[in-house]
């Protein structure tokens, strides 16, 4: 990939255009999910893996924190591999083919801690985005600092219906992060 | 400890720094007293944290957008490959399924007897009547074949009438079974994952989506399913226990 392809794919991302996002997860989730498959994992743990990493270097692109000395494919694999056999560490299973993702090793020596960090954070908004539409809307509101009244007034709706569904729509949201396997492993790990 | 409004409201004031003296000491003594609430203090605190930031939500509906579209452009390219095989090819490909198919079966019995011991249909009776005789005699029809099993009778009828009448969801599950036993398991599952979590009928439906993974052996999606049906108290627990146990026992 010639330099400038690669500055049109990082723009792209950054600026989250669709076509791009979409050709990219299509021309690196195939490597990842092979790696993934022969190391204990299934497809969908493949899926969640290469998707917490897109957000993990989308955040490190937007806030400029990213020091490419690879490929950004390279790097994603890299990423990848490092979430996953974090993951594998925490359940006691060995990584039995490290392929080509081993070779790139210097580029994320230092990101695993950083990884680490955002794991909950990853949790919290997986599990924001399997609530209702309406939730979603009302939470992202109430995060952002608007008030009940102001949530109320932008719904057309009351003070104390907006209240109490702020309520629900958060009870429940704290109910899926604790179910959640990841989040467990989390709470198991720091133990 | 239980979690109710009051007490969410509570905790969003501590955060935010809004309760009086006398109420932040009161409160205080009750996290030092409750190790839960400290728990969900924090999860409370970073929620605020990471949510206010939508970029990275964003950010990831795009990466959902893009696995579907990858994922409908697998199914039409299967599709296609399939409709470009000639005829002698089908014929081949018909016995060797049934080959696999009888190896799979083999293999999944495990599966098919957990699904069966395990699966009742929904439950037809309380659905609301239609409005007018035409309406009724449609209803009645349904009502009929989905009683005597006759599933695949009744799917025309139940999927017109679930167009009609999109607010019904007790129809959808119905719809819902009717797919999963004439194992088009995608069209179930696509339905059963529909349901709001707003929903009265979402653990019905979850329950359902469950079985569908079951019978998909797709045991990954389904154990997360069984723990939410169980941690939500619902008139699945007891079930979902069982089953989460069985499979445990494989």
């Amino acid at each position: 990939m010639s330099n400038n392809e690669q500055n049109k794919i990082i723009a792209g991302i950054v600026a989250g255009d669709q076509a791009i996002i979409t050709a990219f997860y299509k021309k690196y989730l195939p490597q990842v999910k092979s790696f993934i498959l022969k190391n204990s994992g299934s497809e969908k743990d493949a899926e969640d893996i290469f998707q917490d990493a897109m957000v993990f270097i989308y955040e490190k692109l937007t806030d400029d924190s990213l020091q490419l000395t690879s490929s950004l494919g390279t790097y994603t694999y890299s990423v990848c591999r490092n979430m996953w056999m974090n993951s594998l560490r925490k359940n006691k299973k060995e990584i039995q083919h490290e392929s080509i993702l081993s070779i790139v090793a210097s580029d994320t020596e230092d990101i695993t801690d950083q990884i680490e960090q955002k794991e909950r954070s990853y949790v919290y908004q997986k599990c924001f985005l399997k609530l209702g539409p309406v939730c979603q809307e009302i939470l992202t509101l109430f995060f952002k600092g608007l008030s009940m009244k102001d949530i109320a007034k932008q719904r057309n709706s009351t003070e104390s219906y907006i209240r109490k569904k702020k309520f629900n729509c958060k009870k429940r949201l704290t109910e899926l992060i604790k179910i959640d396997p990841v989040f467990e492993e989390l709470k198991t790990d720091t133990k | 400890m239980e979690m109710t409004q009051e007490l969410f409201e509570k905790i969003e004031a501590y955060i935010e720094g809004s309760l009086s003296e006398t109420e932040l000491g009161s409160f205080k003594t009750l996290i030092e007293a409750n190790p839960e609430l400290k728990n969900e203090i924090t999860i409370h605190k970073e929620l605020q944290n990471e949510l206010a930031n939508t970029k990275a939500i964003d950010f990831r509906k795009k990466l959902i957008t893009a696995k579907e579209e990858l994922a409908q452009e697998n199914t039409k390219q299967k599709k296609k490959t399939l409709a470009s095989s000639s005829y002698w090819k089908i014929a081949a490909s018909i016995i060797f399924i049934i080959g696999v198919s009888t190896f799979f079966w083999f293999q999944n019995t495990t599966e098919q007897d957990l699904y069966a011991m395990y699966y009742t249909p929904y439950p037809i009776g309380d659905i609301k009547r239609g409005a007018d005789d035409t309406e009724n005699k449609v209803f009645k029809d349904i009502l009929f074949n989905y009683k005597n099993q006759k599933y695949q009778e009744t799917i025309t009828d139940l999927e017109k009438l679930v167009l009609q009448k999109p607010n019904e969801e007790k129809l959808k599950l119905c719809l819902g079974n009717s797919y999963l036993n004439t194992d088009q398991l995608i069209k179930a599952k696509t339905l059963f994952k529909a349901f709001s979590t707003e929903s009265t009928n979402y653990f019905d439906a979850q329950w359902f989506l469950a079985l569908t993974y079951l019978k998909m052996n797709q045991k990954d999606s389904m154990i997360p399913i069984l723990k939410e049906l169980i941690s939500q108290n619902t008139r699945y627990k007891k079930n979902a226990i069982a089953l989460l146990k069985d499979l445990e026992d494989e």
